[in-house]
């Protein structure tokens, strides 16, 4: 079933999958807050500062903060990763801790190359009966291990952000 | 069901070193978000308790403490009894005692500070006892691997379908996913040797998808590219270039077979398959 090669043309596919929306993002980091929005505006030192004690360098000095009525915070931010762009929400708690990391949009803009003929390929012969539905389906996949270390690594810049301007 | 009456929701978080997504159809878009979450809260429990690389996790403190009698996390206890039968069963080739070959070729962090542990540890060394309590009689390093991965979304998943209102439950964790859903849902594997070449495999409404080897999992070390199947008796790096998807009723069960497929023996693995009712794909390279 495997490893047969088909002269076949491929097919460009952008694959782009929105999971929240800002609000819906501080929503369920902390149900039931009340949030407002803000952005704040790093200083050059600011940024050095960041980038010195995360080992992360900062993308951008314009950062998007939403604050809660107990001052909870969720910061929205985005990283590029190897093939893709993600935007994604970190829920701080007013003392700093992490409550959760919710990707928002993720975005695989840089040529997914997708065998049109492969996909309708199938083990031991079953019938592909349905179409394939990329848009919303693609994430249905056994064994495509995406690495997260992009996200992870943003998340350690996004905490010492914090630090600097709670 | 009437997708018209009912809302899909998905969301994706980077949790136990990869992304987890979960899927879910309910009754309105509250009661989804509120499952989805739950069944988040169990991933990071399985992330926080049985972590190979953290030493407060319950491998942690088990490793750190030989000889000691530990109560672990209920969820622990209940994948090291099963990685026990599964030891005893594939006559040691799976073994979650290799931690510290692992960590020899460099797929797992090396402890900060404490001395590696450097006996010669087997299965046999990890003692269970009543009330979720632990021992570990000889020093080794453990690692549920993949494993745990599947608890994680075999745990998740419960929790989400178990949540009144919600009919679909759909959980992915690197390539480990369980479906148990009313509508069918395509399932696709990645083939292992060419990127982005993804295949269709099935319309699943029950059970779970498992994949190991292949390109994905291949590791650059000092002896070159390697694919991180070491046999749990010669404690060797598996010789074959091979991946393997399992298909199982859970993922604790399909991943842990991908496991003894890649190298327990052929005839062996394929009695342990059809006790846990599942079914194997070898990719030779």
């Amino acid at each position: 079933m495997m490893g047969v090669a088909l002269a076949v043309p491929i097919a460009i596919v952008a694959h782009a999958e929105s999971y929240l929306t800002e609000n819906q993002a501080t929503a369920v980091l902390f149900p039931g807050v009340k949030f407002q929005s803000s952005w704040v505006d790093l200083s050059a030192a600011q940024i050095k500062a960041i980038e010195d004690k995360s080992g992360v360098q900062v993308p951008t000095s314009h950062i998007r903060i939403w604050w809660g009525a107990n001052r909870e915070v969720v910061i929205v931010d985005t990283v590029l990763g190897k093939h893709e762009l993600i935007t994604y929400a970190v829920g701080l708690t007013p003392a700093g801790k992490v409550r959760g990391v919710e990707i928002m949009d993720y975005r695989e803009n840089f040529g997914q190359q997708i065998r049109k003929k492969e996909w309708r390929n199938q083990f031991e012969g079953k019938d592909v009966n349905s179409p394939v539905r990329i848009d919303k389906d693609i994430r249905n996949i056994s064994g495509a291990t995406l690495s997260s270390v992009h996200v992870t690594n943003g998340v350690r810049r996004v905490i010492q952000t914090y630090e600097l301007i709670r | 069901m009437n997708s018209s009456d009912s809302s899909l929701i998905k969301r994706l978080r980077p949790l136990l070193g990869t992304w987890v997504t979960v899927s879910v159809r309910g009754a309105n878009p509250e009661i989804c978000q509120r499952a989805i979450s739950d069944a988040f809260f169990a991933v990071e429990r399985v992330q926080r308790v049985m972590s190979a690389h953290d030493s407060t996790s319950d491998l942690g403190r088990l490793a750190a403490s030989v000889g000691e009698v530990l109560e672990v996390d209920p969820w622990t206890y209940e994948v090291l009894s099963l990685s026990q039968t599964l030891s005893l069963l594939s006559n040691g080739a799976f073994d979650i005692t290799i931690g510290n070959q692992l960590a020899q070729f460099g797929l797992l962090p090396m402890h900060e500070g404490a001395a590696q542990p450097s006996g010669p540890g087997s299965f046999r060394d990890i003692e269970l006892m009543d009330d979720n309590r632990a021992c570990l009689r000889a020093p080794c390093r453990l690692d549920l691997g993949g494993i745990a991965k599947g608890f994680a979304v075999d745990q998740a998943t419960a929790i989400a379908k178990n949540t009144p209102g919600i009919t679909d439950v759909v959980v992915n964790a690197g390539g480990d996913l369980r479906v148990d859903t009313q509508v069918p849902e395509p399932v696709f594997v990645q083939d292992p040797f060419h990127e982005n070449q993804i295949r269709y495999f099935d319309d699943m409404t029950s059970g779970a998808v498992a994949s190991s080897g292949g390109l994905d999992a291949q590791r650059e070390s000092d002896w070159g590219r390697i694919v991180p199947f070491i046999e749990g008796v010669s404690r060797l790096l598996s010789a074959r270039q091979v991946a393997v998807t399992v298909v199982a009723p859970t993922c604790t069960i399909a991943d842990a077979l991908t496991k003894i497929v890649a190298m327990a023996e052929p005839v062996l693995a394929n009695q342990i398959l059809s006790l846990f009712r599942a079914r194997a794909w070898v990719t030779e390279a």
